[in-house]
């Protein structure tokens, strides 16, 4: 059979995947005119969308990694206009803040720990600006934190946005900018025949020229295809959500984040837990320990659901992105901070995709330039 | 705390739960009910035990006849556990649950959720408003509290509406009027389900029998209802609804809503259990083999909480459920078991004839799963309107969980309890699925709220 | 509002956003609050709702604190002599959780 196409594939490119970082891509993509089709899987799936906490976060990042430092950084940097311009196209107040963001230590080990890896931080990637607050400097942010606290890691840049207005905005922009959107179709396979990809998903066939797999850990089935490295495991995160309550925690933390409905995230554990997506009793009831450690009146606070989500962790915790040699066309991108690094998803990464810019930040994330030091 | 452990668990002290709690203790099962309520008997048994002294209105004959299964249920050796609200049951068989304010771990060889069932969502504009409640909160009213509303207005559609206007005139209480909405269409439909009600003529008598005492007492019936609105500023003042074609008025302070009940899943949902889409209830049941056995090993569903099927089913459900726990423990052999089963079945079977007519006389009108009108709430607890929850739905959401995340419909403490239902018919009519389709919330633990410190000091060692 | 049909049965005191009241012993608390006129436990910051609805323990809307124990659900607690309650709109005009 001949392996030439005479007419034009339906699409500019085809983005697998529809959380927080096919959609920041696809959204970027049809803004910038491309005819774009992002494939999304059915109402059940793994969907480490749904399980984040809603914060863009600097600090600690990037360890042993200075490109990331910078990147997230940067990331940081241009969440304001890339709300506003969110905001702007959908009606969507995803409600971004920066309101500074802490990493509470309990006991003096692991404060000395903390302190290690921020200065360690600090002394590749000053720009960081993280700096660890002893008990009196936190007393002044939050003044009933229990006795066991012996600080926290702080960084003004960090803070948080409700993260699943911002799926929803991103999805609307996406559509307003005549992206299309096909849900519950899982793509199977993806061949390169010419200079176009063919993608199998369900009993729907479609064409593009271009392909991004932003499938979370999908991708791990899906790189090979195309010539690239799977790269990803999948890292069970676990969550505590409370009742709503009057404001009380203007600054986050990594382990509990007030989101603006009111209600409470608490936890944050992550461990391998293979592809076991239930909550683990022992786990949650560490978390609220923990938590009742932090601040001793959240005891009688009410929980009303937990979750446990599937998140997408790469090799080195960093993210990647990949560009095939051996299938040209096509892209992956993987990452565990599809919030924080949104707006450069819908731009840089949008634009690098296009193939209008070769931005070296981006190439930094390539798997060859992994291992460099 | 070492292990807190049983032969047979059964959740819920409804029918369903006592008649298992008693055939299970009879054969020999060490059996513990945990409750949620304060007293046994569940909604339709509720505060029974203590209607002893005193004058009450009468309550109906169908009330009445649980008092021989609750003093059986006392008499028995079940291991009595009242206000207990489950948290969570892992699929193996730890029940996490809290009692006095402490959290605690039951582990089950077999368990028997008896949930029981809630009444459907009636989402009308303004049904948030205080002063709007459900007939079954009349109910309760009435027979655990002794207390009434006078000029009350009841509206839907469904056996329960029409026996607490019932009970409410046994109590002397005027009732403003009562609005109906069982869809014209439906008697037609449910005609053919007739011939086999007439082999248990005590449904239709007793119904009847009801339905004359209202009209004698002259309430105001008004059938064929398409519109409905409860309006106020503060609290309710009117309730508007359409008939005809055109809008009329009735005020009133109180207003008790009511169009059938449905199976309580969200324990089920929560273990894993598969649920399948039941059509002509129109609401989702957990699948369950004869034996009430879901596709949990070692978890059996019994009464309403599994597919609507009234009282009597219940019991006998539950029955069988004990039934099938008591062979898997090794008391019974499988002849022994069946032999027990076989008269049961026979009564259930019977049980089962009229639900055809009624599921399909009372089948909820189409305007009222799925609100017209933009503006009407349909997640209570968040506030979430019927036109934010189509508009979430026109960008494509693949079904509830997706579209829970991007509106926060079934966020809040009653976990989709009474949202679920609606946002899955709006998802259908937006997107032209078939309610099977669009599936179902993943509702998680804890499915009853649970508080931070309690699970700080949770130890299931 | 909600009359009382059974006569000459035992009474606690109960105080509701710190007013006593006069209640039947076997009362839930929802059934008690709304014998005594309180049909609106809920500030409409925190959501939608704003009363009891249910009366069995499915929709939520009846939580108050009881006894200092917040987010109790009112129809699933019997009232008793000297019991302290305070609504979620009261608690929320005080800055309170």
């Amino acid at each position: 059979m001949s392996a030439s196409i005479s007419t034009q594939p339906a699409y500019d490119v085809a983005v697998i995947g529809g959380g927080l970082l096919g959609a920041a891509v696809a959204y970027g993509l049809a803004g910038l005119g491309l005819k774009t089709l992002m494939v999304d899987e059915g109402d059940i799936a793994h969907r480490a969308a749904r399980g984040n906490t809603s914060l863009v976060w600097v600090q600690g990042k990037g360890h042993g990694c200075p490109a990331y430092t910078a990147w997230t950084v940067r990331a940081a940097e241009a969440w304001p206009v890339f709300a506003a311009e969110l905001n702007e196209l959908t009606g969507v107040d995803a409600n971004y803040r920066r309101t500074g963001g802490l990493k509470f230590c309990l006991g003096d080990t692991e404060f000395e720990s903390r302190h290690r890896l921020i200065d360690s931080i600090e002394t590749e990637s000053p720009a960081a600006r993280s700096e660890m607050l002893d008990r009196q400097a936190l007393l002044d942010i939050y003044s009933e934190i229990g006795p066991q606290v012996t600080g926290a890691s702080y960084n003004p840049m960090d803070g948080q946005v409700n993260s699943l207005l911002l799926w929803r905005a991103l999805h609307q922009g996406f559509q307003q900018h005549n992206g299309q959107y096909l849900p519950r179709h899982s793509v199977g396979s993806i061949r390169q025949i010419g200079n176009a990809f063919e993608l199998v998903a369900g009993n729907e066939t479609v064409w593009a020229e271009k392909v991004l797999l932003a499938a979370g850990i999908a991708n791990a089935r899906l790189a090979a295809q195309v010539g690239l490295n799977g790269g990803v495991r999948p890292v069970r995160g676990q969550v505590l959500v409370s009742e709503k309550l009057q404001s009380r925690f203007a600054v986050p933390a990594t382990d509990l984040v007030q989101t603006d409905a009111g209600g409470l995230l608490i936890g944050n554990v992550e461990e391998d837990a293979g592809l076991d997506e239930s909550t683990n009793i022992r786990v949650l009831s560490g978390m609220a320990r923990r938590a009742v450690a932090t601040f001793p009146s959240l005891e009688s606070v009410q929980l009303v659901r937990s979750w446990a989500a599937l998140r997408v962790m790469t090799e080195d915790g960093n993210p990647l992105y990949q560009r095939s040699e051996s299938h040209p066309g096509a892209f992956a991108a993987s990452t565990h901070s599809g919030v924080t690094l949104a707006p450069l998803h819908a731009t840089v990464l949008a634009r690098w995709i296009a193939g209008l810019e070769m931005d070296p930040a981006v190439e930094a994330f390539r798997p060859e330039q992994r291992h460099v030091h | 705390m070492s292990g807190d452990s049983c032969q047979l668990a059964v959740i819920g002290a409804g029918p369903a739960g006592l008649a298992a709690a008693i055939e299970a203790s009879a054969v020999g099962l060490s059996v513990v009910v945990l409750d949620e309520q304060p007293l046994p008997g569940g909604q339709i048994y509720r505060s029974l035990e203590q209607q002893k002294n005193g004058k009450r209105p009468s309550l109906g004959s169908d009330y009445e006849q649980g008092r021989p299964l609750l003093r059986a249920f006392r008499d028995s050796s079940a291991d009595y556990r009242p206000l207990s609200q489950v948290w969570e049951v892992t699929p193996q068989r730890h029940i996490h649950y809290n009692c006095d304010g402490i959290s605690r771990c039951l582990r089950a060889e077999f368990l028997i959720i008896a949930g029981g069932a809630q009444e459907r969502p009636v989402p009308i504009p303004g049904w948030t408003l205080p002063g709007v409640m459900t007939a079954g909160a009349a109910q309760i009213l009435l027979k655990s509290a002794a207390l009434g509303a006078p000029q009350a207005v009841f509206a839907g559609s469904g056996p329960l509406l029409y026996l607490v206007a019932w009970q409410y005139l046994q109590a002397g209480l005027p009732i403003a009027a009562i609005l109906e909405t069982t869809p014209r269409a439906n008697y037609l439909r449910a005609a053919p389900y007739l011939p086999a009600v007439l082999t248990l003529p005590s449904y239709l008598t007793k119904g009847f029998s009801m339905m004359a005492a209202l009209r004698r007492a002259g309430v105001p019936w008004i059938k064929g209802v398409t519109g409905l609105r409860a309006e106020g500023d503060e609290q309710l003042e009117a309730i508007a609804y359409r008939v005809n074609g055109d809008w009329r008025r009735v005020e009133s302070d109180h207003l008790f809503l009511h169009q059938g009940i449905v199976p309580n899943t969200n324990l089920t949902v929560s273990i894993g259990c598969h649920h399948v889409w039941n059509e002509r209830q129109t609401c989702w049941q957990v699948q369950r083999d004869d034996w009430g056995v879901t596709s949990v090993e070692g978890v059996a569903v019994a009464g309403d909480g599994g597919g609507i099927g009234g009282a009597i089913a219940a019991q006998l459900q539950g029955r069988l459920a004990a039934l099938g726990a008591a062979h898997r423990q090794g008391s019974l052999s499988g002849a022994e078991r069946d032999q027990r089963a076989r008269p049961l079945r026979r009564l259930l079977t019977k049980e089962y004839r009229v639900r055809a007519f009624l599921d399909t006389l009372y089948r909820p009108a189409d305007w009222l799963r799925r609100p017209m009108e933009d503006e009407t709430v349909v997640c209570r607890c968040e506030g979430v309107t019927a036109g934010e929850v189509r508009a979430a739905a026109a960008l494509g959401c693949p079904g509830p969980n997706q579209l829970k995340a991007f509106t926060r419909a079934g966020m809040g403490p009653c976990q989709s309890r009474q949202c679920g239902l609606t946002v899955g018919e709006l998802i259908a009519e937006t997107s032209g699925m078939e309610m099977a389709e669009t599936g179902y919330l993943r509702t998680r633990p804890p499915i009853k709220p649970i508080s931070l410190g309690s699970l700080a000091t949770f130890d299931d060692s | 509002m909600f009359i009382d049909l059974a006569a000459d049965r035992p009474t606690v005191t109960i105080h509701i956003d710190g007013l006593p009241h006069i209640v039947s012993a076997d009362l839930s608390v929802a059934a008690a609050l709304l014998s005594a006129g309180v049909f609106n436990l809920r500030d409409r910051s925190f959501g939608g709702a704003q009363g009891p609805f249910c009366m069995m323990g499915v929709c939520f809307e009846c939580l108050c604190t009881i006894d200092g124990q917040p987010n109790r659900q009112a129809c699933l607690e019997t009232v008793s002599q000297e019991m302290v309650i305070v609504t979620r709109s009261a608690a929320a005009a005080e800055d309170q959780w």
